[in-house]
């Protein structure tokens, strides 16, 4: 007869110890085959050791431990017959055995080390000579308690109405299977939360929730999400999802490392694509690495997978341990830090993780978590062009964009990102359309880049009035700033209240910027070799052409004529006409050309190359004047406005003043603790300024050879600078993406311009109107009015 | 042999039985061990190979009253230290997330309970209850076995055992938890055994 309550836990206790009269062990026996709880607790009171057959003791069997995971065929057997284990041990005892009993026959020896077959009944073949063992695949029955047998068997259990047929994998949130989906035919991977997890009602709702979620999500670079469930009794929740035949990107790095840059770039941009379907949903994926990352089997289509899921086992994590396990090679340093996790953070993830195709290394490698934390936090790796020069520098560049550690500098969105690689694709040759990716939609269109074209007919209308009255004003409109600022009507940082004018999408850094006469349009000197004309009041591209092989460095207007002169990293120093941009002449300076400088007059032109080399050249005749060496690589040269004086700065952090005629040393400055990025001469006198390395801006004065000032209040190196006409104040483009305008007479910081998401690298004046134009690694040109500040 | 016995009896390398003992004892926990830091069957072997010339290389400095823990835990360190040396320098040849999460596990403090310590007890306790099955088993009467081997060991639902054994599913239960509190105590003598 059974009982119809549930026994109590002494009535459990002894029922196990057999202390129970028969009756009523029958009758709780019979009520125990009923009612699943109790079966639980019986096995609880069993395992715990709290039945009385054991005294109770300290250590022993964690009550927690179910005596499946101690006895059961998968988790406690010896090692397969064919495991390399046996000859290891073999070897071992061999190595004793020659020691004691040389004679002896090395077979006996292992006999009796192998198991003897009465030891463990399932394992049926054991080898008796570990060298001849047979190759016999071992049957490794994994345990899968919540699978009901499968009525065909080739199918090692069921789910539901899923036919299982094998473990795909497993990993720290559950194990994933093939399955076959009787209902609707099809084959389908079936991700079953780990039962630790599952007992989490917490993770198990997230686990849930998230899958959900994720099933919104409809794009061919994301695993399709197709139903989330339960199983009825036990408490095993389930995800089935698009079967994908493949490997994932972590195999495929495991198998080649690292991937040819166009591979690596491919992968991203499709990574990126999957993104950009999730980031419109406002789903954040929160664990992009190698792992969740797969590459389908022909088609070679990338497709991510686990979206959302990383938020539900940190919650068992962290509530378990006190800290998130598993690697954090790929997160975010707002994630290592702990804040939350956003669509930018996706995006440093996708940083790194590309940063490791393309350089065969992690990113932020260290030999603990916490120090792989660390570094993500505070160091930025090598760019991956810098470790190997083939990479191509948009794509490297790019990279490192998304590890930027300021979320804010990062590209602005996945959509973006996937726009831009496949700009960077296309220069490796003709995309496949396969390979192209649906992008949900970003706020500008992108242009993509290509060969010589004409964006627009419109001619340049040049209007070649020198403006040195428009930089005058400008320096009467920061005055007037300084003046309200002391009057405390107006913030110190005037920076986001200045309006600026985005001109966004070119493909890659833009090196330099350079009004045109007018101050209408600026030039731009691209990191893809090309050149682009803007408009700046509509926004538009009047033209692009390619100008140089390999990075465009330089790109400044001529001081008289309709000329504009571009140099490159193709050691190219080049005059194009600026209506019709009819190349005129062109000198070859060997190596890289990172700064021209014409001479005020306009008749010459000076360049520095990276071998150290400076050149001076006729315009007129294209004859070369005149040529000197220094140490190291120039990175900077100028000319003064009175002609007769050139400045150069580079990698030897030495400030050098020469005879514009003979290249003479005339001065050394010495003083910069590292590579300095630019030189200037002020309009009149005879100041010079230089940036680089370090935070400090350094006037110094040629006449004595003495540094005449520091100017500090930036926050990171400094790459460019420029005075304003009457020389009264600096502006300063700098590497933490501000561009700040120095009053030099007192040193005080007037503003700071903000808006670029990374480095800016060059800014100019507009010799008319009161603008600044601003160029980095963005990709973008601001220009910025400061006609505010006049009144 | 008791373990007290078999540890004197370890530090002569030529203690032919002894060392059996030992291998039988611990090779299979040692290589699941290793298997499950992520290794491949080849790569466990070695480690597990390097392992046992270790300790008899080092057994004679095991001074085994002083080490807290006995002598698994002394193994346990030869271990980890092994398997650290192995990550370092798969490390060096091109990382992958688990080299790293496995360092950063293996230079935890070795007292610290963390998720390796956990995986090594539960691996003894493995191999302590393949011994206590032997026990257990002679020690009980065969349906009650049948019971405990069907569900519990091979993992096939209660129902099944039922209907094979002539049982009700009730019995299935209390048959298979009366093994386990056995098998249990039989596992806790065994280890205090190892202890002493």
């Amino acid at each position: 007869m059974a009982i119809s309550a549930c026994p109590t836990k002494a009535q459990l206790k002894a029922l196990v110890s057999g202390s129970m009269s028969d009756a009523e062990a029958s009758g709780t026996t019979e009520h125990i085959g009923g009612c699943t709880d109790c079966q639980a607790a019986l096995e609880s009171v069993a395992i715990s050791g709290d039945s009385g057959v054991a005294e109770g003791g300290t250590g022993g069997v964690p009550s927690d431990v179910p005596i499946e995971d101690l006895v059961g065929q998968a988790v406690g057997s010896l090692p397969p017959t064919d495991s390399a284990y046996w000859k290891a041990v073999a070897a071992v005892s061999g190595q004793f055995q020659t020691q004691d009993t040389p004679n002896v026959d090395a077979n006996d020896t292992s006999e009796t080390l192998a198991p003897s077959s009465e030891s463990d009944a399932d394992q049926s073949s054991i080898p008796l000579d570990p060298d001849n063992t047979p190759t016999i695949e071992a049957a490794s029955p994994v345990a899968l308690p919540f699978l009901k047998k499968s009525d065909d068997p080739a199918y090692i259990g069921r789910l539901h109405h899923f036919e299982v047929s094998r473990v795909i994998g497993r990993g720290g949130m559950g194990i994933v299977l093939e399955a076959f989906d009787t209902h609707l035919q099809r084959n389908v991977a079936i991700k079953v939360l780990n039962p630790e997890y599952a007992k989490n009602d917490v993770a198990r709702q997230r686990f849930c929730r998230e899958g959900r979620a994720a099933a919104a999500i409809s794009h061919e670079h994301v695993v399709a999400m197709h139903q989330v469930a339960r199983e009825d009794e036990g408490e095993v929740a389930f995800l089935v999802m698009q079967y994908i035949d493949g490997v994932t990107l972590e195999k495929r790095l495991q198998e080649q490392k690292p991937l040819p840059p166009n591979e690596a770039a491919r992968i991203a941009m499709q990574i990126a694509a999957g993104l950009s379907a999730a980031h419109e949903r406002d789903m954040v994926h929160r664990d992009i690495k190698p792992a969740n990352i797969l590459i389908e089997r022909g088609t070679e289509r990338v497709k991510l997978t686990d979206f959302g899921l990383a938020r539900a086992t940190d919650d068992v994590r962290l509530t378990k341990t006190g800290m998130v396990t598993g690697t954090p090679l790929y997160m975010s340093p707002e994630q290592a830090t702990g804040a939350t996790a956003d669509e930018k953070s996706d995006l440093f993830s996708l940083g790194a993780v590309l940063y490791e195709m393309l350089t065969g290394v992690s990113a932020f490698e260290a030999p603990s978590i916490v120090g792989v934390m660390k570094r993500i936090m505070d160091e930025t790796p090598k760019s991956p062009a810098k470790l190997n020069p083939k990479i191509p520098l948009p794509l490297s560049e790019l990279t490192m964009a998304l590890m930027d550690k300021n979320p804010a500098r990062r590209p602005e969105s996945a959509a973006l990102v996937a726009e831009t690689l496949a700009e960077i694709i296309s220069g490796f040759g003709a995309v496949s359309p396969l390979h192209v990716p649906a992008v949900a939609k970003t706020a500008g269109k992108t242009r993509r880049s290509g060969s010589h074209r004409l964006v627009s007919r419109n001619t340049l209308r040049a209007t070649w009035a020198v403006g040195l009255i428009g930089v005058a004003s400008l320096c009467a409109a920061i005055f007037l700033a300084t003046r309200s600022d002391s009057d405390g009507a107006v913030q110190a940082d005037l920076g986001p209240s200045f309006p600026s004018t985005v001109l966004a999408g070119n493909p890659g850094t833009v090196w330099a910027v350079d009004f045109d006469p007018s101050g209408k349009k600026v030039a731009a000197a691209i990191e893809d070799g090309s050149v682009r004309l803007w408009d700046v009041a509509s926004q538009k591209v009047l033209r692009s052409f390619d100008a140089h092989r390999g990075i465009v460095w330089m790109i400044q207007y001529h001081p008289t004529e309709p000329i504009v002169a571009t140099s490159g990293n193709d050691g190219m120093v080049k005059l194009w006409d600026s209506n019709s941009l009819e190349l005129l002449q062109e000198w070859d300076a060997h190596s890289a050309v990172r700064k021209i400088a014409f001479s005020p007059d306009g008749r010459r032109i000076v360049a520095g190359d990276h071998d150290g080399v400076i050149h001076t050249w006729d315009i007129d005749s294209g004859r070369p004047l005149a040529s000197v060496t220094q140490p190291g690589s120039i990175y900077s040269v100028d000319w003064s406005p009175d002609g007769r004086l050139i400045a150069s700065v580079g990698s030897d952090k030495i400030v050098r003043i020469w005879d514009a005629e003979t290249l003479e040393t005339r001065q050394t400055l010495l003083g910069h603790e590292g590579p300095i990025y630019n030189v200037k001469f002020a309009p009149t006198g005879t100041q010079v300024a230089t940036v680089g390395w370090g935070k400090t801006i350094r006037i110094w004065d040629t006449a004595t050879g003495l540094e005449e000032r520091q100017l500090e209040g930036s926050s990171s190196d400094n790459w460019s600078v420029a005075f304003c006409g009457d020389g009264t104040h600096a502006v300063v483009a700098s590497q933490d993406g501000k561009c700040r305008i120095w009053d030099l007479a007192s040193g005080e910081l007037v503003t700071s311009l903000s808006g670029h998401e990374s480095a800016v690298h060059n800014v100019s004046l507009d010799p008319v109107a009161h603008q600044i134009a601003t160029s980095g690694r963005d990709g973008t040109i601001r220009v910025w009015d400061l006609s505010e500040l006049k009144e | 042999m008791t373990r007290a016995t078999l540890l004197l009896r370890l530090r002569d390398a030529n203690d032919h039985e002894a060392w059996s003992d030992f291998l039988r004892d611990y090779g299979p926990m040692l290589y699941r061990f290793v298997r499950s830091r992520g290794l491949q069957d080849a790569d466990a072997a070695d480690i597990v190979q390097d392992v046992f010339r270790r300790v008899g290389s080092a057994i004679g400095r095991l001074e085994y009253d002083k080490q807290k823990g006995g002598f698994r835990s002394w193994l346990f360190t030869i271990t980890r230290n092994r398997l650290y040396t192995y990550f370092e320098k798969r490390k060096k040849a091109g990382p992958t997330g688990n080299d790293t999460a496995q360092l950063e596990l293996l230079s935890q403090a070795a007292d610290g309970r963390n998720e390796l310590s956990e995986q090594w007890e539960l691996e003894h306790l493995r191999s302590l209850a393949a011994i206590a099955m032997k026990t257990v088993e002679e020690n009980s009467d065969p349906k009650t076995w049948s019971a405990f081997r069907i569900t519990a060991v091979e993992g096939r639902s209660a129902a099944e055992a039922a209907e094979e054994l002539s049982m009700s599913t009730g019995a299935i239960y209390v048959a298979k938890s009366r093994v386990t509190a056995r098998l249990r105590a039989e596992i806790e003598r065994l280890e205090k055994e190892e202890e002493s």
